[in-house]
């Protein structure tokens, strides 16, 4: 008898004692796909019925939206699929390996003249085969019966690759599973080990975490590591995209990582003595690791809970990280002898456990690896980035992602948290190392020095790659402002700082579809640039501006206006049937209605000394109007903030509610003339805070008539040393 | 042949078999006896592949069995509680069995089937602990292997089909020369079949002998002698066991039967009789010389 043959006869007969995971398999599949499709198609059909009648009462071919709703269905990232794919791994794999769990089945499979590595692939492939076949078939059958009501043929196509993906995740998934059985002797344990390679990587980087956000000041980033590689070491958070990762290199990661598991798996399958089934683990050797790892990992969550629970409390936080490593150490004892006598055996490694949980914990909360107060070397760092408000507090303008989402009342179009930062500190490089090393310096000794806490607002986020590659982040939330503006002038008139922070300089006036100009008042102006060359001298103009801005400008002067640069991606999204907010949404009662979040996105200063930009502007027909007319204006009421000393230091003016707050009103033209040549007024998308008195704030009232020019009133602040006397 | 040398197996603290040097000849029915947890079944797993050796070694016809399919192939192992396909019937089992040796012979195994009168469409299932054991033999005895492996096989068989087993086995000896090795705690099961035997105590062989020389070289004499009769003439014969009830001896001697009759009939006894003993007798004797006393060990 040839191998060949003897495989394909030990397949023929490991299927037959394997019918009963694959009829799963099919009814799986048949009701996942085939009747859901069928559901959805009859869905679509009444939909469509209904909305011709009472909308429109013309006939309209809307089978794309059949096709866009099966696409929706069978997608890569469905929690159905993902589901439905984890727990035919988990049938599968008991199906075929949990003879190694029972002495007599194993007996019975080693004596057989079988090579382990051919029963080993019998069982593998047998395994695979159960599920995709099902799932192939029953996708190619749901997508042509899409193809027959909507004509279109290419969803077969779309399905088969989708089909191929959700492959990859299964055999990545039944290799986990596969490895929990290799590595166990019972299939209570086993599962108890899928649920430990499902979840503790993922659940061991967000604790982390956590404690790194609870005890440390600086945390922004907690690294590579703790971020994107620990929560993804997880067939689980993979195949249900917990941690959101490319869908290609999604795939990519889980076949190699399948391959790569299957091998080991292969050399467990052939290690693994007959004698471990029915034991709690087969292989001793991994006994006491696991048991450290399960035992201070739930030692130190155990804490983390107490101490937020109680208040920050270190006493309680203590008492449960103890509890929960005697606790934990006693359930492993249990499970690892199969005796509950079994409870506190091995005491001496309990308090080892405990002893470490506690150390790592210290670790954290009295940073005894100085995690606050690191600051590299100038000559260690490859590349250096510096973002933070004092430099630039509208990165947000400049740098935005357009982001669709699927909501309940319809979807959204909105703007990505954090991608201007991230995009910055990424892409940004500071020439001069020692400057970001410098205010790194100065950042951590703000920490240190309490006192000097009170009163700074703002944030400094400092990221490094170093030349080993590691990349560092910090925030700081304490910094001394005023010490610091010879090395915040440094980096902000770097020209490469403003090329990362500002696109605007990189772009070409050929992509420049229309203009906004956002001034003061309601008058805004939407420019169509159907003149080129007017469209680039404008360009050119701001660009020089712009970058010839220095940082000791910006201190004393203010934008008065906002523009934007539209290309042809924004002048899409203006132009698209969107509503500006989610009432309107909900009112039009259809799903393809936009809820338009970017409308104020992507505007750019216009500061009083882009006196080159303000005249092309005008050139092209817009009403400049650098200062707010003081007579349009009906009084200004000024608003003073003193924590130090309350309303006392304003003598007369009038006390509010609160003992901290004074007001005093002025509406004599004059005076209200003096306020506004002094005062920041930029009613636009673009906010400046940069240098403000955060004491006095100004309240403009404009006169009843005008109102509607200019809106109700707002508020403003003057920069710090550009108060008018008559404020003061 | 089967050899057995230097095989040492522990499992945790507790030591299964302990450097056990074996040879078990072909074409014998080797029989291994020992208590429960003396380590019989270790040896057969060990023998049938299933189990690693700590250290030294096992081979059959010089080749190392662990993870050896040419080894693999010369053997059928039947395990004291062999796995069935759950919900399958004796049809399916042979399917399965002729898929993996290659010399399976199915009409062998159905007609034994019917000589035992099993059917095979009925669930094993609903088989007792004894057709269970009979299929087992069917199945093993038509996979047409140079060794059969039998681990307390004849446990749970009536005395009736234990001979039809034993003729059974006697024709496949015959036939193909097929060697059985059977593992037993029961002496008495082994008596009529086995051609050589291992007594196994705590991992290690006690004794290991091929049954007709023990047969041969030891003899029971029942004799009387005169009143007057000075026992020390006794000394002469290899004695191993002397019992006496008034003037009636019966002495355990090792060695020739003509030569014993010749020795006591020179004594002039009043009567004398040579008496067969049986293999527990002959093991009471030979393990009582080693020190070991054999009824605490297997009865």
């Amino acid at each position: 008898m040839t191998s060949k043959n003897l495989f394909f006869k030990l397949m023929k007969e490991d299927f037959k004692i394997r019918i009963w995971s694959l009829a799963i398999s099919i009814l799986s599949f048949f009701f996942s796909l085939i009747v859901a499709t069928a559901m959805l198609i009859s869905y679509h059909r009444n939909m469509t019925y209904s909305y011709l009648i009472e909308e429109t009462g013309e006939i309209v071919d809307d089978s794309y939206k059949l096709v866009e709703r099966f696409n929706f269905y069978m997608n890569i990232k469905s929690p159905l699929f993902a589901f439905v794919f984890l727990c035919l791994s988990l049938i599968v794999a008991i199906s075929g390996f949990t003879y190694l769990y029972s002495k007599k089945k194993v007996d019975m499979y080693h004596s057989l003249p079988v090579k382990r590595e051919v029963l080993f692939a019998v069982k593998v492939i047998n395994g695979i085969l159960i599920v995709i076949v099902p799932f192939i078939i029953c996708t190619i059958i749901a997508s042509l019966m899409i193809a027959v009501n909507t004509s279109d043929g290419s969803v077969i196509i779309r399905s088969i690759g989708v089909a191929l993906g959700w492959c990859v995740f299964f055999i990545l998934n039944y290799s986990v599973v596969m490895l929990a059985i290799m590595l166990t002797g019972n299939m209570l344990i086993g599962i108890l080990a899928f649920v430990f390679f499902s979840f503790y990587f993922p659940l061991t980087a967000f604790m982390l975490m956590g404690f790194q956000s609870t005890f440390f000041e600086t945390y922004y980033y907690a690294g590579d590591i703790l971020e994107k590689i620990l929560p993804n070491t997880s067939s689980f958070v993979l195949m249900f995209n917990l941690v959101e990762i490319d869908t290609v290199k999604r795939i990519i990661i889980s076949a190699v990582v399948s391959i790569l598991l299957m091998i080991l798996n292969l050399f467990l399958y052939k290690k693994r003595a007959s004698e471990t089934a029915g034991k709690s683990i087969s292989f001793s050797i991994i006994k006491l690791p696991i048991k450290f790892m399960i035992v201070i990992f739930m030692s130190m969550l155990m804490y983390l809970m107490a101490y937020e629970m109680m208040m920050s409390s270190t006493i309680w936080g203590i008492f449960g990280a103890v509890i929960g490593g005697i606790i934990t150490h006693c359930i492993m004892e249990i499970i690892y002898n199969q005796d509950f006598k079994k409870i506190f055996s091995k005491k001496i490694e309990m308090l080892i456990c405990i002893v470490l949980a506690l150390f790592f914990i210290a670790s954290f909360q009295m940073d005894l690896f100085g995690y606050d107060r690191y600051v590299p070397k100038a000559s260690d760092i490859k590349q250096a980035a510096v973002v933070s408000n004092f430099l630039e507090s509208n990165t947000d303008q400049y740098h935005s992602n357009p982001k669709f989402s699927n909501g309940f009342y319809g979807n959204v179009n909105y703007t990505e948290d954090d991608y201007a930062e991230t995009r910055l500190l990424k892409n940004l490089n500071i020439e001069n190392k020692d400057i970001a090393v410098k205010i790194a310096k100065q950042c951590v000794d703000s920490i240190n020095n309490s006192s000097e806490r009170e009163g700074t607002l703002g944030y400094v986020i400092i990221s490094y790659t170093l030349k080993s590659g590691r990349v560092v982040q910090r925030k700081y939330n304490y910094f001394e402002f005023e010490s610091a503006i010879s090395e915040l002038s440094a980096i902000y008139d770097d020209p490469v700082y403003k090329k990362s922070m500002y696109p605007i300089l990189s772009e070409k006036s050929e992509n420049i579809l229309s203009i906004d100009f956002d001034g003061v008042g309601y008058d805004d102006k939407h420019i169509e640039t159907k003149d080129t060359k007017l469209t680039k001298k404008l360009l050119e103009a701001y660009k020089k501006e712009l970058s010839a801005l220095k940082y000791e400008t910006r201190l004393k002067s203010y934008p008065f206006a906002s523009i934007r640069f539209n290309d042809a991606i924004m002048e899409k999204e203006l132009n698209s049937d969107f509503v500006s907010d989610y009432a309107a949404v909900s009112e039009k009662k259809t799903d393809t209605a936009y809820v338009k979040e970017r409308d104020d996105k992507g505007y750019y200063p216009v500061f009083p000394e882009f006196k080159e930009t303000i005249a092309v502007l005008k050139e092209m027909g817009v009403d400049v109007i650098e200062k707010l007319p003081a007579k349009d204006v009906d009084r200004i009421e000024i608003t003073y903030y003193n924590p130090e000393n309350g309303a006392g230091n304003y003598g007369s003016y009038t006390e509010s509610y609160d003992s901290y707050v004074a007001q005093k009103t002025f509406t004599d033209t004059a005076d209200i003339e003096k306020i506004l040549d002094s005062l920041v007024v930029c009613d636009s998308a673009y906010q400046e805070s940069l240098n403000e008195d955060d004491n006095i704030t100004a309240f403009i009232y404009m006169k009843d008539d005008k109102e509607n020019a200019y809106g109700g009133y707002t508020s403003y602040r003057f920069k710090k040393g550009n108060v008018p006397d008559i404020v003061k | 042949m089967i050899e057995a040398k230097n095989l040492s197996k522990s499992f945790e603290d507790i030591k299964a078999l302990d450097n056990i040097n074996a040879s078990i000849r072909d074409g014998n029915v080797f029989g291994l006896i020992g208590t429960n947890g003396a380590g019989k079944s270790t040896f057969l797993k060990i023998l049938a592949g299933i189990l690693k050796p700590d250290t030294g070694e096992i081979l059959i016809d010089d080749e190392k069995v662990f993870e050896n399919i040419l080894a693999k192939e010369k053997f059928f192992y039947i395990s004291d509680d062999q796995f069935f396909f759950s919900n399958t019937n004796a049809k399916e089992m042979i399917k399965f069995y002729r898929s993996v040796y290659r010399n399976f012979d199915v009409k062998k195994c159905e007609g034994i089937l019917k000589v035992l009168d099993l059917d095979i469409n009925r669930k094993i299932n609903n088989f007792s602990k004894g057709m269970k054991k009979q299929l087992c033999i069917a199945i093993g005895v038509s996979a047409n292997t140079k060794y059969l492996l039998c681990d307390e096989t004849f446990d749970g068989l009536d005395p009736v089909m234990r001979q039809t087993i034993k003729s059974l086995f006697a024709k496949e000896m015959d036939d193909r020369g097929l060697t059985p090795i059977i593992a037993s705690h029961n002496l008495r099961e082994l008596e009529d079949i086995c051609d050589h035997v291992g007594l196994l105590h705590k991992g290690g062989i006690i004794l290991s002998k091929d049954v007709s020389d023990m047969k041969l070289n030891i003899h029971k004499v029942q004799c009387v002698f005169e009143k007057d009769f000075d026992m020390e003439r006794l000394k002469a014969l290899d004695i191993m066991q002397i019992k006496n009830s008034g003037r009636v001896y019966t002495v355990t001697i090792k060695g020739n039967e003509s030569e014993i009759r010749e020795c006591i009939e020179a004594l002039n006894p009043v009567f004398y009789e040579m008496m067969g003993l049986s293999l527990e007798e002959i093991f009471i004797s030979e393990t009582e010389v080693h020190g070991y006393d054999i009824k605490k060990l297997i009865f």
